[in-house]
């Protein structure tokens, strides 16, 4: 995921990836929705099971809170929570460094002069689980704003990656389905008849700098 | 034909609009009349001008009124198309700006008008308002080439003008 200002939902100039939200709400969504952010929400990188990233729902404005109330995720129409993502990485050059130390380490020990590739990888694997301990998490949010009664919704980045996560998540989290609007899904939701909407599927891309007749 | 296919092949559809919008507003000094009453789309600042096909050539042309410039022009002659532009929307004494690309349509640093409200929350609502305002401009417009580009007897005649406009811009030899 690329670096940089991450760009939110309640300041600033705005840079969203919009979506059109697809099927009908849950009767009971206030609550059945509370539950299942609760149910997704993020949860810290565990070590113990070798993980590096995680990634999961937080409320607005505080990366750290996962106590979902309609007070804090309800505006009106509007339904306001922010994806989490952390990430450990390890820096490379460092990392390096490091492995070159303890394969040299290795060799002494055993008497050896040359690493076979399966010791190798596993010593590095050994150095990320100890190395990993010592590095603090990149912390990074994208603030999502979906209003209900419009059937769309924005994700405050166009990172492609946290894109298509997004969707999956949108999907497991709220049962509804996410689909971006592009060219295409724009004139989708023209409510075109199916004569013009198939003729749009066999328009060829014009030549707009031939010669004028 | 399935969705992605779908997607893909009417991508071209984003890039041949930004251009439309800008011959559009070339000619009729920015003035669309869309359902809701008439907007003013100005180019601002940025254009990214691309060739079709596979070797995506760019053109970056960065001025006040970048659609004015002599490179643009000519970047327009050789057949590439918009690709990336940051536009001034203005409707009701309201002025947005917004970077659109074309293979997407999505908006990215979109300024919006200064806000009236003095509640943060009734704040928050309005920003979130201004920008579905600006999204209905946006896809009114859209709509608007759409229905042209369909229309098998209006596109001859658009294209027509399109091609006269683009050979008789003042371009670098």
């Amino acid at each position: 995921m690329d670096g940089g200002k991450t760009l939110g939902a309640l300041s600033g100039t705005l840079t969203t990836t919009a979506y059109y939200i697809e099927g009908e709400l849950p009767d009971g969504f206030r609550d059945s929705y509370l539950e299942a952010l609760a149910k997704f929400r993020f949860k810290e990188i565990d070590l113990a099971l070798d993980q590096d990233e995680s990634m999961g729902w937080v409320t607005v404005g505080d990366p750290f809170d996962t106590a979902f109330e309609l007070n804090k995720v309800l505006w009106g129409s509007y339904l306001m929570v922010a994806i989490r993502h952390d990430a450990i990485r390890l820096p490379a050059n460092a990392f390096k460094l490091h492995l070159a130390k303890a394969v040299q380490e290795y060799l002494q020990e055993q008497g050896k002069e040359r690493i076979s590739k399966p010791e190798q990888e596993e010593i590095k694997e050994t150095l990320q689980k100890q190395l990993r301990k010592r590095v603090l998490p990149a912390i990074k949010t994208f603030d999502l704003v979906w209003n209900i009664d419009r059937h769309q919704a924005w994700l405050f980045t166009q990172n492609k990656k946290v894109n298509e996560l997004f969707v999956d998540m949108f999907e497991e989290t709220f049962g509804l389905q996410a689909h971006e609007r592009n060219p295409y899904s724009l004139v989708e939701h023209m409510g075109l008849d199916d004569a013009l909407f198939d003729r749009m599927l066999s328009v060829e891309p014009a030549s707009m700098a031939a010669p004028p007749r | 034909m399935d969705l992605i296919n779908r997607i893909n092949f009417t991508r071209f559809l984003g890039r041949e609009f930004l251009t439309w919008l800008w011959f559009r507003s070339d000619g009729h000094e920015g003035i669309f009349d869309i359902p809701t009453g008439a907007v003013e789309v100005w180019f601002d600042a940025k254009l990214t001008l691309e060739a079709q096909g596979d070797l995506k050539e760019q053109n970056v042309v960065k001025a006040e009124n970048p659609t004015e410039a002599d490179e643009a022009h000519a970047s327009l002659l050789a057949g590439k198309l918009v690709a990336e532009a940051r536009l001034r929307i203005i409707r009701d004494q309201k002025q947005w700006t917004a970077n659109v690309k074309g293979d997407t349509l999505a908006l990215s640093g979109v300024k919006i008008p200064a806000l009236l409200s003095r509640d943060d929350e009734e704040q928050l609502y309005e920003r979130f308002y201004l920008m579905e305002e600006l999204e209905d401009l946006f896809n009114d417009l859209y709509e608007q080439f759409i229905g042209l580009r369909l229309d098998d007897d209006a596109w001859r005649e658009e294209i027509q003008a399109i091609r006269s406009w683009v050979h008789q811009l003042p371009a670098e030899a």
